[in-house]
């Protein structure tokens, strides 16, 4: 038997669960392209290339993800500067052709699936085109670690020299943190043997191994590309990212479709942003505050969801609070 | 909703490199398997967690994506192999009697309704049943797939997945029957109340 009379086949257990049409509706493609196209970026030879220059730490951050304005404010895209009047944050136009990702971003997967959480990978795949950009064969690879214990996530936080999140947001209690390792800066880079001697090793691995194309191995990391926290209060989330700029400017790509709006809290410049999503469902829409933290050169992102969210005044008030934390 | 021709067409123009049109992919299955998901853990708030590592996941793997099977039998295939590594992973780490808690403390009993996924009856039925009899379970009853679309999802001939879904059936019924001391065929469930 096949589909027809599943009803009535397993009716005494289905009437024992909830039914399908009582789970919330959730929204996640943002934050699934998002990671996509993280891990696009990731994978690129430590960073993304901009201007003539490796981006990863030296150059330019780019946010892929996120916000947008309306139409007729796409000619004055939101910008963040710094106290010496450098643009810290820089909202752009989406590229609409993205263009094919390089040939290293079909192996992630297979890093991803070997390696441990909290581990930064260093990889060389054999007769590979390199990605634009790249220095070196040698590529990289985070993969995030997951916290359920706030005391570990805080000794993390604090072992990497991270801003520290909160335990508690706004009556928010802490459910996961977590911690991705970043590729090393273009001065570790040059500065460290530790990467040419990993290179050295693999391309002598591959060699001597000519049945497979991908080596890689796990490698000791000190920058972390980010941190978050997620807090839960019944049904409803919050959650908090925040994203270490180390030195370099931030780019937000935005699709169209959004609208953003540049706010004060707390003397510090925030944009919130709301997206509707017709397609998904009439009238639904989200938003989410981002803020930029130049003492810590850090770029903050707080979103909520779940079976309730907050307001957009109820966000800036957590947001305000969060801020006199220190964030 | 695209058909599934129309879902093969996306894949392809993903595959060629057009990342952005994988957000279509990603609004069209969100909602299934994050109801999968939430079916296999047991608690909403990992599956939304789930979610989103399954599909970020497929995107990694689809230069790999064949068109021998369905996208969607596919997708359940990893879904299913992350839900059962987390499972594991939380055995391994000895909580596993609590997998099928509530995700918070809840304050009253409508709270507690719109918590809970399972009648404490079935709950223990599904505690009792190894991962794989869990996964073939809720593919069957709670997705509704047919067995070709579940063998195409597990890699399992149809008439073994026959078998094994009549055992489990039997099982889970014992059970639920042996907690509530009542035969659960035919009786309208508190779980079938709207919310």
């Amino acid at each position: 038997m096949d589909r027809t009379g599943i009803s009535d086949e397993y009716q005494d257990i289905k009437a024992a669960a909830v039914g399908g049409e009582q789970f919330p509706l959730i929204e996640v493609t943002d934050r699934v392209m998002a990671r996509v196209r993280d891990s696009g970026q990731q994978r690129s030879p430590r960073g993304i290339r901009l201007a003539g220059r490796t981006a990863a730490f030296s150059g330019v951050l780019v946010m892929l993800l996120l916000v947008a304005v309306t139409a007729y404010a796409a000619t004055e895209y939101i910008q963040i500067r710094n106290h010496a009047g450098e643009v810290k944050v820089q909202h752009v136009a989406e590229n609409p052709n993205p263009g094919e990702s390089a040939p290293y971003s079909q192996y992630a997967s297979k890093l991803m699936d070997s390696a441990k959480p909290g581990e930064l990978i260093a990889y060389f795949v054999r007769g590979e085109k390199l990605p634009e950009g790249a220095k070196s064969a040698l590529q990289y690879a985070g993969k995030e670690l997951r916290l359920t214990d706030y005391s570990a996530f805080l000794g993390e936080m604090n072992k990497r020299k991270t801003p520290v999140l909160p335990k508690e947001a706004g009556g928010y209690v802490f459910k996961s943190g977590t911690i991705v390792p970043g590729s090393p800066s273009d001065k570790e880079y040059d500065t460290n043997p530790l990467y040419g001697q990993t290179l050295d090793e693999l391309t002598a691995e591959a060699r001597q191994n000519t049945g497979r194309n991908l080596f890689m191995k796990a490698i000791p990391w000190t920058e972390v590309s980010s941190v978050g926290a997620k807090y839960t209060r019944q049904g409803a989330v919050i959650e908090l990212s925040a994203t270490l700029m180390h030195g370099g400017p931030m780019q937000v790509m935005q699709p169209p479709g959004a609208t953003a709006e540049k706010l004060t809290v707390e003397g510090r410049e925030m944009v919130h942003n709301l997206v509707s999503r017709p397609e998904v469902q009439p009238g639904f829409s989200y938003h989410y505050l981002n803020w930029y933290n130049e003492q810590q050169d850090t770029y903050y992102t707080a979103t909520t969801y779940g079976d309730r969210e907050l307001t957009k005044e109820q966000l800036l008030d957590l947001v305000g609070e969060l801020i006199r934390g220190g964030l | 909703m695209p058909d599934g021709q129309q879902v093969e067409a996306i894949i392809i123009r993903v595959q060629q490199g057009e990342r952005e049109c994988y957000s279509r992919i990603v609004d069209v299955y969100q909602q299934p398997i994050y109801r999968y998901c939430c079916r296999m853990l047991g608690n909403k708030q990992d599956a939304e967690d789930a979610v989103q590592d399954v599909l970020v996941k497929a995107y990694q793997s689809i230069g790999r994506y064949k068109p021998t099977v369905s996208f969607s039998a596919w997708l359940y295939r990893i879904a299913g192999n992350h839900c059962l590594n987390l499972l594991r992973q939380q055995r391994r780490q000895g909580y596993f009697l609590r997998l099928f808690r509530p995700d918070t403390a809840v304050a009253g009993p409508e709270e507690e309704l719109v918590e809970r996924l399972y009648s404490p009856a079935l709950e223990a039925a599904l505690g009792r049943l190894s991962l794989e009899e869990r996964n073939l379970l809720v593919l069957r009853v709670f997705e509704e797939q047919s067995f070709p679309e579940i063998s195409a999802i597990l890699n399992i001939s149809s008439n073994a997945l026959h078998k094994r879904m009549e055992r489990i059936k039997r099982k889970v019924r014992e059970i639920m029957q042996a907690e509530e001391g009542i035969s659960w065929t035919g009786q309208e469930s508190v779980m079938s109340t709207k919310i």
